[in-house]
C-alpha cells in the first residue's frame, strides 16, 4: 500500500468545476416552459389580516396564477415540528409552526401572504403590486425581554402566551456551592441576533414530468432526503416519484437545513398543479426577511470558584428568542445550555432558559447553533473571576478542564440528540499551551502590551477555550460502485455547500481502494442517486457519512479481494490494492484492473455463486451512539484605536481537535471560513430592528459581513485525540471556528480597555456600541488615556 | 416597508454619444428622467422600485465626460472618469494626493472600476428609513422616521438637521472642498461653476435633492485649480468595517505651511451633516499657528461646537473631534 491518503491534504477535487464556473446551482436550471414565482410578503410584523383582493394581479398581463392561503384548500396546512422537545422533566413547549402563506394573522415581516406565478420574475413582480392586502397593524413583540409582560400582545392566540418553552436542568446542588464559595461572580449577557449570510440565497425549480409521473426539484436544501419525503407525503405521492436534488451549494450554514419553507412547500405543488415548471429564487433583501436567523440570547449568570478559582458551581438563567415560530424546537437553546459546561469540570449546574416568540423571523440553528452564547458566557465568567482573584486567566482554565484520564465524562446534562452529554475523548492541557506558546502570551503579559501601552497603543489579549458537540445521529449511508471504466463512484444522501464533501470522501474511499481521488466522482445530495439519510448539519458530515463511505470502501474491498483471491488461488493476504489494480504482492505478472474486475463479477454467463453479489458494489450506513466533541483554545490579540473605538486583530491563533484529521487543507478552510464567521458576529453583524419590528438594515450595505481585508491571516495548530465512537476517529470540524470568537474578542478588548473599565459582556460589539461602554470608562475617571480624557 | 423586490420595472433607456446628446433628453423629459453613470446607487433604487423613473439617460457612451486634462490653471476631471483612473492618474498622485486617497476609500476595487468620480459626488444618502422607501420628508412625505424618538439612527447627522437628518455619503467630497474644486454643471443652453462647497445642498435648501442639480442639470466636470498642488494634507474616513463602507465620519485637509506654523487650511468633513461639512471656523482659528497639541484639541472642540447628536449616534461628536485632531498634528 502507497502513502495513505487520509491525512493528505490534498487540493479540493471539486474546485476546477467551482472556479471555471461549470458548477450547477438551483438558479442555472433552466426547463422549457418555466414559469417564474414572487412572493408577496408582508410590510408588518404583526397584525390581522382583513382580505387579501388578487384580482388585478390575476389579471395582469402575462400572470398565470395567484394564490393566497384560501387559494390553496386542503393543501394548508401548518409544517411540521422538525425536532420535538427531548424527555426533560417538566419541560414546558408550545408548538407553532407557520403554514405556507399566513392566513389570519402575520407574525413578521416577510411573512408569505400571495404567491404570483408569472411568465417573468418581472412581470410576478409587476403584478404584485396590483394585490390589494389589508391588514389591520397590532403592536409587534421586538424586545426579548419584554416578550411575557402582561401587557405584551399575543402573538398565537390559541396558546394565550408567548412563551414557547421553558426548560430547566440541574446537576448538584448549586445552592449549596455558592453558599460555600470564596467568591461569585455574576453578570449579565447579551448575544444578539444575526443572519447566516450565505453567498448564494435559497431557491427551488420544480418540474413535472406527467409522461413518467415523476417530480423533479432542485432545491438548496443541505437535506435533499428529508425533504423528498416530506413533498412525497404532502403530495400524495410515492418517494420514488420524487426526485430531490441538491447540487452546487452557496454556502448553508444551518438555514438551509430541512426546513419546509413555503416556498419548498409550494413550488412543486404549484408546478404540479400548472403542469409547467416553476422556478423561484430568493433575492438578498427577501433572505434578510424570511431565511431563518439566529442568536438573540440573554443570560443572568453566576459562576462560584473556591480561593483558587476552582469551580464549584454555575447558575444560569437566559431567555432565547425563538421569533415568530419554533418548528425547530429546543436544538439552539439546549445547545446553549450544554456547550456553556466548555472543557471543564463543573460540579453542580443550575440552568434554566425561557424560549419565547417575537415579531421576528423565525431563529433556527446557525453554525454554532447556540453553543457560542454558551462559550461567551462561561468564558466570561472565568475572566472576571479570574481577575478578582488575582489569578491568571490561563491558569484558571488550566485548573478547570477535565483532566485528560477522565473521558468519557459525563456532564450528566442532556443534549439536543437526547442522550447525555458525554465527552467522548480530549486532551485539552496541550491545546491551551500550544495556543499560549503560538500566541506569545508570556512575553505579552510580561512586558509586551506595557510596552505597548507606554507607546500609546491600546493592546489586549484573548485566550479562551470551547467544546464543540459534533458528529451526532441518527446515520448516514453511502454506497460505492467499481464502474467498468475503473472509475469508483460514490453516493451519499448528505448535500453539500461547500464542505470539501467530495475530496474527503474520496480520499476515504480511495485510501481503503488503493485508487486516486481523480478515479472517484463523489455524489452528494441528489435523491436519485442514494435513497437513506438525513443531511448535513450539526458538523456531521465526516463524522456520519464519511464513516459510512469508509465502510462501504472496505465491502468492496472485501469482494475484490475474495474474487482476485479465487482467480488467482493466492491467499487474501498476499494481495494489495495499489494504483486502481488488485495485484499479488512481488508478482506484477497477476494484476488486474478493478475495471476489469467489475466487468468480471458481472457475468453474462455462468452465475454469481450464492454468498456473492454481482459487480463491486457495497452499501453501508453508519449510526453513532452519540456526538463525538472536539475542542480548541483560540487567542486573538487586538489592539483598540481610542480615538475611534475601531478594533484590529493583530494576530489569531486557533489549535483545534477534530480527532483523526483527514485533509487537513480542508479543516483549516473550515476553521478559517468558521473564525470569518465568528468575527462578523463579534465586530460586525447586527440586525436592526426597531420598536414596530421593522428590520431596518437589510443590505449586505447596512448589515455588514467581514470581507477577506477583516479577516486576519489564522496561524492553526492541531492536537489528535481520536474519538473512540467511529471507526475513523474523526470529530466533526464545521461549527469549531465560529464558535469561541465572540468570547476571545470580548475578552481581548476588556484586557485592551484596561483594568478599571467597564465589563465587555455582550456581543457585537461595534465601534459605536464600544465607544460608549469607553465612555463610561472615561467618565467614570477609571481609565486615563481614554480620548476624551487627553491625548493618547 | 420590507423592499422584498428585485427586478427592475420597465422604463426608457436613452443612450446618448455626446454631452449636447444628453442635455436635449434631459430637456425633453425633465423630472421623469434619471441620469444613469457607473449604476452603483441607480440599480439598488431601480430594483428595489423605490425610485421608478419612465427614462433612463445612460452617460456611458459619453466619451467627453471620461478623461483627466491639464487646464493650464490646474485639472479637469470628467464626470464620468471612473474613481480607479483618478486614483491610478499621474497627475493627481503628484499634485493632488488628497483626492487620490479619498477615491482609494471608496468601497472596493471592483466599485472604484465601474464607479465615477461625478457619481460619488451626485449619490444619494444612505438613509435606511428613505433607501427602504418610507415616505418620509426626502421622498416626498411628511415625517422624518430617523429623528422619531425611538429611531435607530446611529449613522445619522450630528449637524445641519433641518426636519432630514441623513448624511452625505460621499468620500471625493469632503476632499474636493478641501482642494477648492469647482463643479462644472450644464443644462441645455447653459453652463454655471459651483464652488464644491456649495454644489452640496442641505435639507434646508431643498430636502429632496443632495446637490443643485435640478432636472436637465449635469455635472459634466470637477476642476482642480492649482492653489493646493502639492499641499500637504490629511485623510482619514472611520468606518465599521475596513473595507468596503461608508464613512461614520471623514476628514479632509489641505495646509500650507510657513515654517512651523500652518499658513493656510482647509478642512472639510463628511458623514456628520446632509452634507459635506467645511469647518471654515476652525480654518480661521488655526491659521497663523503652531500645530501642537493644544492647538488640535482646541480646533477638535470648536469643530463639534453645536453638534447635536441623536439617540444612537453620540460617538460620532467625539469621533468628528479626535479627527479634526489628527488632521492639525498630522502637520506638526
Amino acid at each position: 500500500m502507497a502513502d495513505s491518503l487520509i491525512g493528505q491534504g490534498i487540493r479540493r477535487v471539486e474546485d476546477p468545476v467551482l472556479l471555471t464556473g461549470r458548477g450547477l446551482f438551483v438558479d442555472d436550471v433552466h426547463r422549457p416552459g418555466m414559469l417564474h414565482a414572487h412572493f408577496l410578503r408582508s410590510d408588518f410584523a404583526h397584525g390581522i389580516i382583513g382580505s387579501i383582493d388578487a384580482s388585478a394581479a390575476r389579471a395582469h398581463p402575462g400572470v398565470v396564477a395567484v394564490y393566497t392561503a384560501d387559494d390553496l384548500g386542503d393543501y394548508w396546512a401548518k409544517g411540521p415540528l422538525l425536532v420535538p422537545p427531548p424527555p426533560i422533566e417538566g419541560l414546558v413547549f408550545n408548538e407553532a409552526t407557520a403554514g405556507p402563506l399566513a392566513r389570519g394573522k402575520v407574525r413578521h415581516v416577510g411573512e408569505p401572504l400571495a404567491m404570483v406565478i408569472a411568465e417573468s420574475r418581472y412581470v410576478a413582480e409587476d403584478a404584485a403590486a396590483h394585490i390589494v392586502v389589508d391588514v389591520e397593524p397590532l403592536p409587534a413583540v421586538v424586545d426579548i425581554e419584554r416578550s411575557l409582560d402582561p401587557e405584551a400582545p399575543l402573538i398565537h392566540e390559541e396558546l394565550g402566551t408567548n412563551l414557547a418553552a421553558r426548560v430547566g436542568q440541574s446537576k448538584g446542588d448549586y445552592a449549596a456551592a455558592a453558599g460555600g464559595a470564596h467568591l461569585v461572580v455574576k453578570r449579565r449577557f447579551t448575544y444578539d441576533r444575526g443572519v447566516s449570510g450565505a453567498m448564494e440565497n435559497r431557491g427551488i425549480v420544480a418540474d413535472w414530468d406527467p409522461v413518467s409521473e415523476k417530480l423533479t426539484v432542485w432545491d438548496t436544501t443541505q437535506a435533499p432526503i428529508p425533504i423528498r419525503n416530506g413533498l412525497a407525503r404532502l403530495l400524495g405521492l410515492m418517494e420514488s416519484q420524487v426526485r430531490v436534488v441538491a447540487p452546487f451549494i452557496g454556502g448553508g450554514f444551518g438555514p438551509k437545513i430541512m426546513m419546509f419553507y413555503p416556498e419548498e412547500v409550494l413550488v412543486p405543488w404549484i408546478a404540479m398543479k400548472l403542469g409547467r415548471p416553476v422556478k423561484w429564487i430568493e433575492d438578498r433583501q427577501e433572505s434578510f426577511f424570511s431565511t431563518t436567523q439566529e442568536r438573540g440570547q440573554v443570560h443572568e449568570a453566576e459562576l462560584a470558584v473556591d480561593a483558587e478559582g476552582r469551580i464549584l458551581g454555575v447558575r444560569d438563567v437566559f431567555i432565547h428568542d425563538t421569533g415568530a415560530y419554533d418548528p425547530y424546537g429546543l436544538t439552539v437553546p439546549i445547545n446553549a445550555q450544554c456547550t456553556l459546561l466548555g472543557p471543564y469540570e463543573v460540579p453542580s449546574y443550575e440552568s434554566e432558559f425561557t424560549v419565547v416568540f417575537t415579531n421576528k423571523t423565525t431563529v433556527t440553528p446557525v453554525r454554532g447553533a447556540g453553543r457560542q452564547h454558551g462559550v461567551f458566557v462561561m468564558e466570561r465568567l472565568l475572566d472576571f473571576a479570574a481577575a478578582e482573584l488575582g489569578i491568571d486567566r490561563v491558569e484558571i482554565r488550566r485548573r478547570n478542564y477535565v483532566p485528560a484520564g477522565s473521558f468519557p465524562f459525563n456532564h450528566k446534562v442532556l443534549f439536543q440528540d437526547f442522550a447525555d452529554l458525554v465527552y467522548d475523548s480530549g486532551d485539552y492541557l496541550p491545546a491551551l499551551d500550544r495556543a499560549v506558546e503560538m500566541i506569545g502570551y508570556e512575553d505579552f503579559v510580561k512586558g509586551g502590551q506595557a510596552a505597548a501601552r507606554a507607546e500609546g497603543r491600546h493592546l489586549g489579549m484573548g485566550v479562551v477555550s470551547y467544546v464543540e458537540g459534533t458528529g451526532i445521529g441518527p446515520y448516514e449511508g453511502a454506497r460505492v460502485t467499481v464502474e467498468p471504466s475503473g472509475i469508483v463512484r460514490v453516493a451519499t444522501g448528505v448535500g453539500t455547500q461547500g464542505q470539501g464533501h467530495f475530496t474527503t470522501f474520496a480520499q476515504l474511499v480511495g485510501d481503503v481502494l488503493g485508487v486516486g481521488v481523480d478515479r472517484i466522482r463523489v455524489t452528494t445530495g441528489d435523491t436519485g442517486e442514494f435513497n437513506w439519510g438525513t443531511g448535513t448539519f450539526a458538523s456531521r458530515g465526516i463524522v456520519v457519512a464519511g464513516n459510512a463511505c469508509w465502510e462501504a470502501a472496505r465491502m468492496v474491498r472485501a469482494k475484490v479481494l475474495a474474487l482476485a483471491s479465487k482467480r488467482w488461488g493466492v491467499a487474501e493476504s498476499e494481495l494489495e490494492l495499489v494504483d486502481g489494480s488488485v495485484r499479488v504482492a512481488g508478482d506484477p505478472g497477476r494484476s488486474m484492473e478493478l475495471g476489469r474486475l467489475a466487468v468480471e463479477a458481472n457475468p453474462l454467463r455462468g452465475a454469481v455463486t450464492p454468498g456473492m453479489e454481482p459487480g463491486l458494489e457495497a452499501t453501508a450506513y453508519f449510526g453513532p451512539a452519540s456526538g463525538a466533541t472536539a475542542s480548541g483554545v483560540h487567542a486573538m490579540i487586538v489592539e483598540v484605536d481610542p480615538d475611534t473605538a475601531m478594533v484590529e486583530i493583530l494576530k489569531y491563533v486557533v489549535v483545534h481537535d477534530c480527532g483523526e484529521v483527514v485533509n487537513p487543507v480542508i479543516v483549516e478552510g473550515q476553521i478559517h471560513g468558521g473564525v470569518a464567521h465568528g468575527i462578523g458576529n463579534a465586530f460586525y453583524e447586527q440586525l436592526v430592528y426597531d420598536d414596530d419590528g421593522q428590520l431596518l438594515n437589510a443590505s449586505f450595505m447596512d448589515y455588514l459581513i467581514p470581507t477577506a481585508t477583516d479577516v486576519p491571516s489564522i496561524e492553526t495548530a492541531h492536537v489528535v485525540t481520536p474519538s473512540p465512537l467511529n471507526p475513523l476517529g474523526v470529530k466533526g470540524v464545521g461549527e469549531a471556528g465560529s464558535i469561541p470568537t465572540g468570547a476571545a474578542f470580548a475578552q481581548a478588548v476588556q484586557d485592551a480597555l484596561g483594568s478599571g473599565a467597564p465589563d465587555v459582556c455582550e456581543i457585537p460589539l461595534s465601534p459605536n456600541r464600544l465607544w460608549e461602554i469607553m465612555e463610561v470608562a472615561a467618565r467614570s475617571g477609571a481609565r486615563p488615556g481614554h480620548a476624551e480624557g487627553g491625548a493618547s | 416597508m420590507a423592499i422584498i423586490r428585485d427586478m427592475i420595472p420597465a422604463f426608457d433607456l436613452f443612450q446618448p454619444a455626446s454631452v449636447e446628446d444628453a442635455l436635449a433628453l434631459l430637456a425633453e423629459h425633465g423630472e421623469d428622467a434619471w441620469v444613469l453613470a457607473g449604476g452603483l446607487d441607480t440599480f439598488d433604487w431601480l430594483k428595489d422600485r423605490i425610485k421608478r423613473p419612465k427614462a433612463v439617460v445612460d452617460l456611458s457612451g459619453v466619451e467627453e465626460l471620461t478623461g483627466i486634462r491639464d487646464t493650464g490653471a490646474g485639472i479637469e476631471i470628467g464626470a464620468m472618469t471612473p474613481l480607479s483612473r483618478v486614483v491610478g492618474d499621474p497627475r493627481v498622485r503628484a499634485d493632488f494626493a488628497l483626492l487620490r486617497e479619498a477615491a482609494e476609500h471608496v468601497a472596493t476595487p471592483q466599485i472604484r472600476n465601474q464607479g465615477t468620480l461625478g457619481g460619488n459626488l451626485s449619490q444619494d444618502t444612505r438613509c435606511w428609513y428613505y433607501r427602504s422607501g418610507w415616505p418620509c420628508y426626502r421622498a416626498g412625505g411628511n415625517t422624518c422616521y430617523a429623528s422619531a424618538p425611538k429611531a435607530m439612527n446611529r449613522e445619522h447627522c450630528i449637524l445641519g438637521r433641518s426636519r432630514c437628518v441623513a448624511v452625505s455619503p460621499s468620500d471625493t467630497a469632503p476632499a474636493l472642498i478641501a482642494l477648492g474644486a469647482r463643479m462644472v454643471v450644464r443644462r441645455a443652453g447653459s453652463e454655471s461653476i459651483h464652488e464644491a462647497q456649495d454644489f452640496f445642498i442641505g435639507p434646508a435648501t431643498d430636502i429632496q435633492r443632495m446637490t443643485v442639480l435640478r432636472a436637465g442639470d449635469l455635472l459634466t466636470a470637477v476642476r482642480i485649480p492649482e492653489d493646493w498642488a502639492g499641499a500637504r494634507h490629511y485623510y482619514e474616513k472611520v468606518r465599521d468595517r475596513g473595507s468596503w463602507d461608508f464613512a461614520l465620519v471623514s476628514v479632509a485637509a489641505a495646509f500650507r505651511m510657513d515654517g512651523d506654523t500652518i499658513g493656510d487650511a482647509r478642512i472639510a468633513v463628511n458623514g456628520v451633516a446632509p452634507f459635506p461639512v467645511r469647518l471654515d471656523s476652525v480654518e480661521r482659528m488655526v491659521v497663523g499657528h503652531a500645530p501642537d497639541e493644544a492647538l488640535a484639541t482646541e480646533a477638535g472642540e470648536l469643530a463639534v461646537a453645536g453638534a447635536r447628536p441623536l439617540r444612537h449616534n453620540d460617538y460620532k461628536v467625539p469621533l468628528m473631534r479626535n479627527l479634526v485632531r489628527r488632521a492639525i498634528r498630522s502637520v506638526a
